[in-house]
């Protein structure tokens, strides 16, 4: 029987535990060995790098886990950050810009585990990075926008679908502007959900 | 740090985008709802 809190009723002033949690991957409570998500590489990557990239700076992965079974890792994505070389900027948005490189947001994983397949959470996680992001914007460092890189056209099917703009000459590659990031979260809405 | 190297075409929609950004679509404002419902975001 589905929960109070996945069937959205709720008794006003209480609030529900949600089912869901997306956290810092921490190696000491998350079991990376059992993730799999029928794509070699990125299993690798959670399994053998994505903690040392945490540890070094060079990436946070974050991890989608059950309230109720919080060890065992549905799925997962990671964040970083990347320049846009700006040498090729038509010269008429030079006063605009500084003349050497953007930072922006790079979402450079996304993974389900294959038991998890087909339940809609990949659009969860895609959510709660650009969130990350909107936050980060808000209350850290600015960025021009988050880019990332698909697998397959497949792939980048499904980033065009939530309004990720591919280039032209590297449809592979997607990204959406700082300022509709902020758009899906207004102010006061960044840090919704957001704990320690 | 990784670098995106932008064409002189992928340069000229990149700063067309950042210009006029788009309103974020009617699929993604879905699946923040659905977030909203579903899941704890920490850090």
């Amino acid at each position: 029987m589905p929960s109070a809190s996945t069937t959205g009723s709720s008794t006003p002033g209480i609030e529900m535990a949600k089912d869901l949690i997306i956290a810092l991957l921490d190696a000491d409570r998350h079991d990376r060995i059992a993730f799999d998500c029928g794509e070699p590489a990125l299993n690798d990557y959670l399994q053998k790098t994505a903690r040392r990239h945490l540890q070094k700076g060079i990436a946070n992965t974050y991890v989608l886990v059950r309230r109720d079974d919080p060890r065992n890792i549905l799925g997962f994505f990671t964040l970083s950050f990347l320049e846009v070389d700006s040498s090729e900027i038509p010269p008429q948005y030079g006063k605009a810009l500084p003349n050497t490189h953007l930072p922006a947001a790079k979402l450079g994983r996304l993974a389900i585990d294959k038991r998890c397949q087909g339940n809609n959470y990949g659009r969860l996680l895609l959510v709660d990075a650009i969130r990350r992001v909107a936050n980060a914007i808000r209350n850290a460092a600015g960025v021009v926008g988050m880019f990332v890189d698909a697998k397959s056209p497949s792939v980048a099917a499904f980033y065009r679908k939530f309004g990720f703009i591919p280039l032209e000459d590297n449809p592979r590659s997607l990204m959406l502007p700082h300022q509709t990031i902020l758009a899906v979260f207004p102010e006061g809405k960044t840090g919704q959900g957001i704990e320690s | 740090m990784e670098t995106v190297r932008l064409s002189s075409r992928d340069a000229q929609l990149f700063m067309d985008t950042l210009t006029n950004p788009p309103e974020p679509n009617k699929k993604l404002l879905d699946a923040v709802r659905v977030h909203d419902r579903l899941v704890d975001s920490r850090y």
